[in-house]
């Protein structure tokens, strides 16, 4: 599994062990990934790449039952009761569309207005979609263009009514973390239904048409109140016929003159009108083809790769996988320099080792919250030194629209850091304020900020890993329901 | 004229928690959760205190202030500064009352309108912060009493325990010449609830008139509350004395070379049955005492009484509690040597003093001989009977047993009397080394020179309540 795009299934497999996981990580927990990111091979550079050779580990030393191949498979029987569905709703519209024995004969304007201008109509709002969401993309969602209104409304919906039936289990935060993560795949795979399911649909139409053609003998008709003119008619079929012009002839005028149906006479315009009339199966069979199926087809084929690409892009960045991530490295890059000489880290010089050791330092914004009352010098050495962070700013707040804005300022710049450590009380559990703070800052940043807090003591008494409070603490991060959001010492330390 | 019944005093600070353990403390319930978490709470909670008398005002728990800072600063900007404080807070309200902006603030203010007096909690538990200040500056302008109640909740060594930062905040607040007044709100003790709410009322007279009333009820549910628990546990120590337990005897009778075994055999199996009995008796006798003093989270394990007879060491039977509990084996004797007197005086006066007082004499010194046998032995006066077909046990005949019931009785008692409804850590019983010992204080008792009330009499109960009602007091319940 050494690739740096994940699939569906151990997706969905690593999702459910982040449920599973101990929050905050235990001594045991903190020493099985120690174990396993010492025994990472080198050549595991990608996050996914890394992450997938941890859930490996975890497979293989756990006997439990791993989901993601069942979600699939739920999938695809999913799809094909959609393609089924779409197969037995398209042939009952189409012989709808095509009942013979009223009078007048079947009208192609009810077969253009089903297969062409309905698939047209869903195309247009699709592709403007498209365009609107590229315009106002963000990063965080690459499927914008893809979802479209329904498959929008359709995931939404299904989200809250699964997160109001499964509330306050552990099957509520995993649809939160893929709500908050992972939306654009949901809608992305929602959006695939929907294509199979009209796939399923205008192909059964074909099918039924040449089946019906084959087997029977249809008359076709145009009738309008509005124009006496077939020239116009003439144009308007040369016009929808366009696309497919240079493999099938567009009908003639000839057969369009001939075809119209007068109601008052109940007749065709000329004698041999019926005859002739059957040629328009051919042309109704290309429209169908050309705007029903090809354009679900293109959809299906192009959300199929901007999935893959979703998934070959991932980021990781979420706090569980980011902490994750960097105690692997901690643990490989420990391994790396503690076979080269005696490793000391309280040797200042050790922290350019684990640099270039392939653990880099985090540049990070420090804010001091509310009269904290540490030194410099207890923040370098509980805080940045064994975090291996590099404190770009060290800002003290109490929480006014004044700080708020300079906040927002400084992560505007280029190269502001993408990471906000706050420094406080272990008895200040996050407020409105901070959460004023926390929202402000976010929407500063292009990039998903990640906010760790660090509840710190100089005072012996409110020592920094007190469990008690790291438990609360723990409770209280999980209240503020954002993935982006956890306790630095997730990230795990230094001895 | 303040109509108590309407008033309200408001809770504010900037811990959830400090303020609910004094909801706890003041309404005496121990079932307010107090747990520290995260505080997005938008919504007050309100205490009353019409269970203790109609006539009190309810406390009104407002959410915690965390923005203090940005209204402060909100109310320093240029249009606002120039105005006067009341208008100043107008202006501020008129302009956030929706609630999103700032929720606990603006609700504290629009409730602070209709309240007596505003009380403002800081845990003396945590170092001085200067932001702190700034909340109290902020309810300065809302022209309420203010009064600061410095807070903790360190579990009591001495009546004067504080917590480490009192000094430094007193200190810190002395230039805002602000009252203050320091609780622990671990010291579960009537007095020290009293004197809280004595010093509380010296602040300001419209808290006088408001709360001293609530000293009254103090008073009168502690009466109520000795009476109701000296019922309790001197019904449970008659019953207990008159428990016995049994069981059928073999129906095709035993063999006489099996007799002897059959009998220890059976012996065994009801001593622990008997134990069993009277450990869980004492069980739901303490459950029931802490639910008249309103302690809901105390539960005596009662399924598990069995498991603990003999491990335990505060268990009922084991050898420890019957050697140190209870009466000294002088005041055992002499009350025995009183107890058999008395019969024998009964006797004599049954045959009209014609035995001139020699029934008296022997019963005292049977009495005394039969107290001394129990004493010097370790035998807790199990005797195995054989009636009409069963094994019988009990009840209990050791002359010390109603004493040791008494004595852990007093213990649970003074122990559950001192705990604090604010406290959620499990309730430990003291240790006897922790309480005054019976055998000493019963010495200063009148009723111990009287007859000792250890028989099966029905007036015997309103004389075992006397008792312990005369020296709850050595107990400080």
């Amino acid at each position: 599994m050494n690739s740096s795009r994940a699939h569906l299934a151990d997706l969905f497999d690593f999702e459910v062990q982040v449920l599973r996981e101990d929050n905050p990580p235990s001594p045991t927990t903190l020493a099985r990934d120690e174990a396993i990111g010492q025994r990472m091979p080198t050549d595991r550079r990608s996050s996914w790449s890394q992450l997938a050779f941890w859930l490996e580990e975890v497979k293989h030393a756990t006997d439990r039952t791993w989901p993601g191949k069942s979600i699939l498979e739920i999938y695809r029987y999913t799809a094909a009761g959609m393609f089924t569905l779409g197969i037995v709703t398209g042939i009952g519209t189409t012989r709808t569309v095509l009942h013979t024995n009223s009078r007048p004969p079947i009208d192609i304007f009810h077969w253009l207005g089903l297969f062409f201008l309905l698939p047209l109509l869903l195309t247009l709002i699709t592709l403007s979609t498209l365009i609107v969401s590229k315009l106002r993309s963000s990063r965080r969602d690459p499927f914008a263009p893809w979802y479209g209104p329904l498959g929008a409304l359709v995931t939404q919906k299904l989200v809250a009514w699964l997160m109001q039936r499964y509330q306050k289990t552990e099957f509520s935060t995993l649809i939160h973390r893929f709500h908050v993560l992972h939306t654009a795949l949901l809608r992305a795979k929602v959006f695939q239904l929907l294509q199979v399911f009209g796939i399923a649909f205008y192909s059964s139409t074909l099918a039924y048409l040449l089946y019906r053609a084959r087997l029977t003998d249809m008359a076709f008709s145009w009738g309008t109140t509005m124009t006496e003119d077939p020239s116009t008619m003439s144009r308007i079929i040369e016009l929808i016929a366009l696309p497919f012009s240079w493999l099938i002839a567009s009908p003639t005028q000839e057969l369009i003159a001939a075809s119209r149906y007068t109601n008052f006479a109940n007749t065709y315009a000329t004698a041999n009108g019926a005859e002739i009339s059957k040629q328009w199966w051919v042309f109704l069979a290309a429209v169908t083809a050309t705007y029903g199926v090809m354009p679900r087809l293109i959809l299906l084929f192009a959300g199929q790769l901007s999935i893959a690409r979703y998934l070959q892009n991932l980021r990781w960045d979420d706090h569980v996988s980011t902490a994750l991530l960097r105690r692997l490295a901690w643990a490989r890059t420990q391994k790396i320099l503690s076979g080269a000489k005696g490793f000391n880290t309280k040797d200042p010089g050790s922290q350019d080792e684990l640099s270039g050791a392939g653990l880099p330092r985090i540049p990070c914004l420090i804010i001091k919250w509310r009269n904290v009352d540490i030194s410099e010098g207890f923040i370098a050495a509980n805080v940045t030194t064994p975090y291996h962070l590099s404190a770009n700013y060290i800002y003290e707040a109490i929480g006014t629209a004044a700080e708020r804005k300079w906040l927002v300022e400084t992560l505007t710049q280029p190269i502001a850091p993408r990471t906000v450590v706050i420094l406080i009380d272990p008895w200040e559990f996050p407020g409105h304020a901070l959460s004023k703070i926390s929202a402000a800052m976010r929407t500063s940043s292009s990039y998903p900020l990640t906010i760790l807090y660090a509840p710190v003591s100089e005072n012996p008494k409110y020592r920094l890993y007190q469990q008690e409070e790291l438990t609360m603490w723990q409770a209280a991060i999980k209240e503020l329901d954002d993935c982006y959001t956890g306790l630095l010492t997730d990230y795990g330390a230094m001895p | 004229m303040i109509d108590a019944k309407t008033s309200t005093l408001l809770l504010v600070s900037q811990s959830d928690s400090i303020k609910a353990k004094f909801a706890a403390y003041i309404t005496l319930n121990d079932q307010i959760d107090v747990s520290q978490g995260f505080q997005l709470r938008s919504q007050s909670t309100r205490y009353p205190l019409e269970s203790l008398a109609p006539s009190l005002p309810t406390f009104i728990d407002m959410p915690a202030l965390s923005q203090t800072p940005e209204v402060i600063e909100c109310l320093g900007q240029e249009r606002i500064s120039t105005l006067p404080q009341g208008a100043k807070i107008s202006q501020f309200m008129s302009r956030f009352q929706d609630g999103r902006e700032f929720p606990a603030e603006i609700a504290t203010m629009m409730q602070a309108n209709e309240a007596s007096a505003i009380l403002y909690f800081i845990a003396t538990d945590r170092p001085f912060r200067q932001h702190v200040l700034q909340d109290l500056s902020l309810l300065m302008m809302l022209t309420k009493p203010l009064i600061v109640i410095l807070a903790t909740d360190r579990q009591v060594n001495t009546e004067t325990e504080q917590g480490p930062y009192t000094a430094v905040w007193s200190t810190a607040l002395s230039d805002l010449g602000l009252p203050q007044v320091s609780i622990n709100l671990s010291d579960g003790r009537f007095l020290a609830r009293c004197h809280f709410i004595s010093s509380l009322c010296n602040t300001s007279p419209p808290l006088k008139a408001l709360l001293s009333p609530l000293i009254d009820s103090y008073r009168e549910l502690r009466q109520i509350q000795i009476t109701a628990v000296a019922e309790i546990l001197a019904q449970f120590i008659m019953d207990a004395c008159q428990h016995s337990v049994r069981e059928s005897y073999p129906k095709d009778g035993v063999p006489d070379s099996l007799k002897a075994r059959t009998e220890d055999e059976a012996m065994l199996r009801l001593t622990q049955k008997l134990e069993a009995d009277l450990s869980t008796m004492e069980a739901r006798a303490w459950g029931e005492i802490a639910k008249v003093l309103k302690l809901h989270s105390f539960k005596p394990q009662i399924d598990q009484i069995a498991a603990i007879l003999k491990e335990s060491p505060n268990s009922l039977f084991c050898q420890t509690t019957w050697e140190t509990f209870g009466l000294s084996q002088t005041q055992l004797l002499i009350g025995s040597t009183i107890m058999g007197a008395m019969t024998g005086g009964a006797i004599d006066a049954s045959v009209g003093g014609a035995s001139f007082m020699i029934g008296t004499a022997v019963g005292g010194i049977f009495g005394a001989l039969t107290s001394a046998a129990y004493a010097l032995g370790n035998d807790k006066g199990f005797k195995l009977g054989l009636t009409k077909g069963y094994f019988t046990l009990g009840p209990v005949g050791h002359p010390n047993f109603p004493w040791i019931l008494l004595e852990r009785g007093l213990m649970v008692i003074a122990d559950l009397s001192k705990r604090s409804h604010a406290c959620r850590i499990a309730i430990k019983l003291g240790s006897p080394g922790t309480h005054p010992r019976l055998r000493d204080k019963l010495s200063h008792v009148q009723a111990f020179k009287s007859r000792m009330p250890w028989l099966p009499d029905r007036s015997v109960k309103a004389r075992w309540m006397e008792l312990i009602i005369g020296v709850a007091g050595e107990y400080e319940i």
